[in-house]
């Protein structure tokens, strides 16, 4: 066992080194030398001196959101002998079913890439090249056959994989309590109850003001709305991540969401960030894959049908075509269970087959995942900003709801946990619905997998997010989840049967988030 | 009978698919779009049976609900006229309508006995049914025709609409409202250094066709790039519109169509107007706004805003090059239009509701702004109800709900395209259906509220509850009080709200919010 002091250097050497060589780490350099000739610069006080100009000038605020990110992507310390897969997932049966699942996936597309005899990727022809640079803005007008494309997988078969996960160091018949043969997930992880959860999530107790509730009171009108606006006007001045952060737990104000969400996640507006979206769009418009037909099959299929998103088709395919593209990616692979799927390519020189990533960002995109990128339009009109944004929500959340792991953030956790909290607070209705064939986690999961994007009016998801983004876990989005169930339980008890349950969850555009997770969390008998 | 109310943040569309427990035969869907009106029909004495077939059926276009086994078949009813039956009649109820059909319409009466099933066609009303189209709206009030309507009757169209509805006589109209303001010095009528109006510049540049010829290119010859719309003056849906962008084509287009021959002598005339080449585009595309708005009373002003409008997306791209000006797909928003697109949507068919519109306004360019522009639209509603409400034959018995046709520039700048006497209140997806549904339901809770007899002679002043997701835009009796009050305390003159210096908003009276 290490002790604190001993994880926490650990940790900063890993930051430390990560941030060598990052564009922030030359401009820093830059600034520092630039001081140099400022004749407030004493020699005797050289590096007080520096620190407080580079304080002054906000630079060191920038270090501070820079690390802080770091922070949130930064694996969790192990022992620095055990081999990073155990780093990535401790469990040794989550690595060997998401192994396996990885390995279907693949066997899938590469069966897909077969049946069809299209190549995984192709260069494409010069007027092909000019044609799509065109209509880079108007994709959507485009009407491809897809019909042979079909998603590489729905929520729906990862649930079956969910479902059967087992832990073989259990002897069953001993250790499984009779509530845990209740629901469909048959592991046990670490998953927080109730009191536990009122402990986390101080902020969304029923003594504060929370926006989702608090700005629609009559009685008095207004009065934490506007207090929390002007808190939050300072905080986007200060520039402070962790401030945007914490603020973010009551909720943001429709009119500072995006400035708030961008320095949460400390996607900054640099040229470089641009650059590096110019080059992604490159990448695209001189090689086709066959991925490129599964994310227009998925936005034909999801988005352009959707009330709230369809008019943002355009920048969807814009977006998530950069995105397959984006080596940057890759890096996320750290702290996640999965691997990137690998694909095996004649090199040019040699007859040597190599195997390289497939698609390039290592992600292989399934039925409705543009709905992860979909509700962020609402809140950024240039693709490059958007672009950046999604891709740091991808890589610090989105992921593991898709990935087999123990995290308390990822699927399993979160389907666990909201079969534990109907289990415990709905019993009767667990054990109904149960009976008439009507899993509830056969009805929630497809709300889960899409953090409720697509489910939900976007006002309301959005309130969700900055909960999300303010406490750095999905967790709450398994609460909800369990606070419809009970929302509507009423009329659930009164179902027989699958279908009849479904529908009496088919539409919740009309839900109000916050009420429902507050009654929840902080009403609810314990 | 009070609104049906549904438990805390409980949809409506939660419940499309149940179906309720009715005393009559639900028709499917396409036929009956609003069968969710009916939910609580039962125990009803003939008067709230009547009531409640008026709610399905008073407004224009809407397919009444009540099973006449297809009698109605896919007719668009235009006007509904309903009544209690005569004692010595028996039991029920009588109604006059109007329909409209592909290529004609007719007309009918019927008497209906208190289950509202029909009992038969009743021709002693057909002649009074007959006059009641919205084209010939007018002739019910005439004093001719010897008929005079009851306090208990009430007809959604005024008489003389088209002052507003016509393309042609709202532009005249409007003209003349800010001419009379000039007159009177008000501050509304303030004018910047370019000679434009400060407040009442909020329509395009339009000139009638023929009459206006010499004035337009007149206009034509100081920007000889700008595009231009044309648009016969008494069609809807998008009909016999076209872009001209050279003198030459007008000139071309004169001497091929007769109808501007025929417009000459007064009977097809045409609007030619600035063609607005800088919309806001969302997502890319072009988009314009259809906003509902219920007129109670002209004189005073009185009048409501719907919350749900929606917009209207071109499906495709919006491209400003003229080579384009033949795809009317890319600059018309009328969904009319719209359907016959390969890319048309039946899902969402193109709408996105106006909430959606705030939602990416506020969030993309902040909540000043975007507040900015709905005081704007609302602004503008009210300026053109103002400018028509001298001419407005302000009968008792009349209300009207009017769809108005919005485009927003990209500096967020509202301009008013026209307003419709008779919305479509059909559905083209299920959450239109939910829409429509609600409106009708408000607009006759507003006309005839608490479920009762239809009363013209009551003056409507509701409570916020009973509104429904209407909100008063403009109550003049209630502004006039209240200017009355400041100026009894503070001693400010009405007119000075107007002319302060250097303020963007316009001078409002703040009965709207």
């Amino acid at each position: 066992m290490m002790d604190e002091s001993t994880e926490l250097s650990v940790s900063i050497t890993q930051i430390v080194q990560r941030l060598k060589g990052t564009h922030l780490h030359s401009q820093l350099e830059k600034q520092a030398k630039e001081c140099m000739h400022k004749p407030e610069i004493k020699l005797e006080t050289l590096k007080d001196d520096v620190r407080r100009l580079l304080k002054a000038s906000g630079w060191e605020r920038k270090l501070q959101n820079a690390v802080y990110r770091e922070l949130h992507i930064l694996p969790p310390p192990g022992n620095p002998r055990a081999p990073p897969e155990h780093t990535k997932e401790p469990l040794a049966y989550m690595r060997k079913a998401q192994l396996s699942w990885e390995k279907r996936i693949l066997k899938s597309l590469n069966s897909m890439c077969t049946e069809l005899g299209i190549p995984l990727a192709r260069k494409r022809p010069v007027l092909e090249q000019k044609e799509l640079t065109n209509k880079w803005n108007e994709m959507g007008t485009d009407e491809p056959d897809l019909s042979k494309f079909r998603p590489v997988y729905a929520p729906k078969d990862f649930l079956e994989v969910l479902i059967g996960l087992r832990n073989l160091n259990n002897n069953r018949s001993e250790d499984l309590t009779v509530r845990s043969n209740w629901g469909l997930i048959q592991v046990s992880l670490n998953i927080r109850d109730i009191p536990q959860m009122r402990e986390t999530y101080p902020e969304l107790g029923l003594t504060y003001g929370q926006l989702g509730i608090d700005d629609h009171t009559h009685v008095p009108p207004d009065l934490f709305e506007s207090e929390h606006i002007l808190i939050g006007k300072k905080v986007v001045s200060e520039q402070d991540s962790a401030a945007a952060q914490q603020y973010s737990r009551q909720g943001c104000p429709t009119g500072l969401r995006a400035q708030l969400w961008t320095l949460i996640l400390n996607t900054t507006d640099d040229p470089e960030v641009i650059t590096h979206y110019e080059q992604l769009k490159a990448r695209v418009i001189h090689h086709g894959l066959l991925v490129d037909n599964l994310i227009y099959k998925d936005v034909k299929l999801t988005a352009s049908n959707d009330d709230y998103y369809f008019v943002f088709e355009d920048y969807l395919y814009q977006v998530l075509l950069c995105f397959s593209r984006d080596t940057a990616v890759l890096e996320h692979f750290n702290n996640n269970s999965a691997t990137p799927p690998k694909s095996h390519i004649q090199s040019k020189s040699g007859s040597e087959p190599c195997a390289v990533v497939y698609p390039p960002n290592g992600v292989i995109p399934f039925h409705g995942f543009s709905m992860y990128v979909a509700p962020l339009c609402f809140l950024y009109n240039e693709p490059s900003k958007l672009y950046s944004v999604f891709r740091e929500m991808y890589i610090r959340y989105f992921f593991r709801l898709h990935s087999i792991s123990s995290h308390p953030s990822g699927i399993v956790s979160l389907c666990l946990q909201f079969e534990r909290l109907l289990q415990t607070h709905l019993p009767q209705l667990f054990y109904h619905l149960r009976e008439i064939g009507a899993q509830p986690l056969r009805i929630a999961f497809k709300w889960i997998v899409r953090a409720f994007s697509g489910y939900l009016s976007t006002d309301q998801l959005l309130l969700l997010w900055d909960r999300i983004l303010g406490y750095g876990s999905l967790e709450l989005v398994a609460v909800l989840a369990a606070a419809v169930f009970a929302f509507r339980a009423e009329n659930l008890m009164e179902v027989t049967s699958l279908a009849s349950a479904e529908a009496v969850l088919a539409d919740l555009s009309t839900l109000k988030v916050m009420p429902l997770l507050q009654i929840f969390l902080f009403a609810t008998s314990v | 009978m009070k609104p049906v109310s549904f438990p805390l943040g409980e949809p409506t569309s939660h419940l499309v698919g149940v179906t309720p427990v009715l005393p009559y035969v639900v028709q499917p869907y396409k036929v009956s779009p609003y069968v969710l009106i009916h939910i609580t029909p039962s125990g009803k004495d003939v008067a709230s049976a009547a009531f409640l077939f008026q709610r399905k059926g008073t407004l224009s276009q809407c397919y009444p609900i009540v099973s006449l086994n297809g009698f109605w078949g896919t007719a668009v009813i235009d006007t509904l006229c309903v009544s209690p039956v005569p004692p010595s009649l028996g039991k029920g109820v009588q109604v006059a309508y109007n329909r409209s059909l592909e290529g004609g319409s007719s007309c009918g009466a019927l008497l209906l006995n208190e289950n509202l099933k029909m009992q038969r066609t009743c021709c002693s009303l057909y002649t009074r049914a007959a006059r009641m189209s919205v084209q010939t709206i007018r002739s019910v009030f005439s004093v001719d025709t010897g008929y005079r309507l009851t306090d208990d009757q009430m007809v959604n169209h005024f008489p003389n609409h088209y002052e507003l509805t016509r393309k042609d006589l709202m532009i005249k109209n409007i003209k003349r409202y800010r001419k009379d303001l000039e007159k009177e010095a008000s501050p509304l009528a303030e004018k910047d250094e370019s000679g434009k109006y400060l407040y009442l510049d909020f329509v395009p540049v339009t000139f009638m066709l023929p009459a206006d010829y010499n004035l337009f290119v007149e206009e034509f010859r100081k920007s000889p790039s700008s595009t231009w719309i044309m648009k016969p003056c008494g069609k809807a849906q998008g009909k016999g519109i076209f872009l001209i962008n050279k003198l030459s084509q007008i000139k071309k287009w004169s001497r091929d169509s007769r109808t501007f021959v025929a417009a000459n002598s007064g009977k097809e005339a045409y609007v030619i107007s600035l063609y607005i080449d800088n919309p806001l585009l969302i997502g890319g595309k072009k988009f314009d706004l259809r906003l509902y708005v219920l007129m109670t009373s002209y004189r005073p002003l009185k009048c409501y805003m719907y919350k749900l409008g929606f917009c209207r997306f071109c499906t495709v791209k919006y491209t400003p090059s003229t080579s384009e000006l033949d795809n009317m797909f890319v600059h018309l928003t009328n969904v009319a239009i719209q359907k016959h697109g390969d890319d048309y949507n039946h899902v969402h068919g193109g709408k996105w509701t106006v909430s959606n519109l705030r939602l990416y306004l506020e969030s993309t360019r902040g909540r000043d702004v975007t507040n900015h522009l709905f005081d704007q639209i609302h602004w503008i509603v009210v300026q053109s109800l103002k400018a028509v409400a001298p001419v407005m034959n302000n009968d008792k018995h009349c209300f009207e709900c009017y769809g108005y046709d919005i485009i927003i520039d990209d500096r967020l700048k509202p301009w008013l395209i026209e307003v419709n006497a008779s919305p479509s209140l059909t559905s083209s997806t299920a959450n239109d259906r939910i829409l429509k549904y609600n409106l009708i339901n408000d607009t006759l809770n507003i006309v005839t509220p608490n479920g009762e007899i239809p009363d013209c002679r009551w003056n409507r002043s509701l409570p916020k509850e009973a509104l429904g997701h209407y909100q008063v835009l403009y109550d003049e009796e209630q502004a006039l009080s209240e200017s009355t009050d400041l100026r009894s305390c503070s001693g400010q003159s009405l007119g000075s709200k107007g002319s302060r210096s250097g303020s963007v908003r316009p001078p409002f009276p703040a009965t709207w919010k």
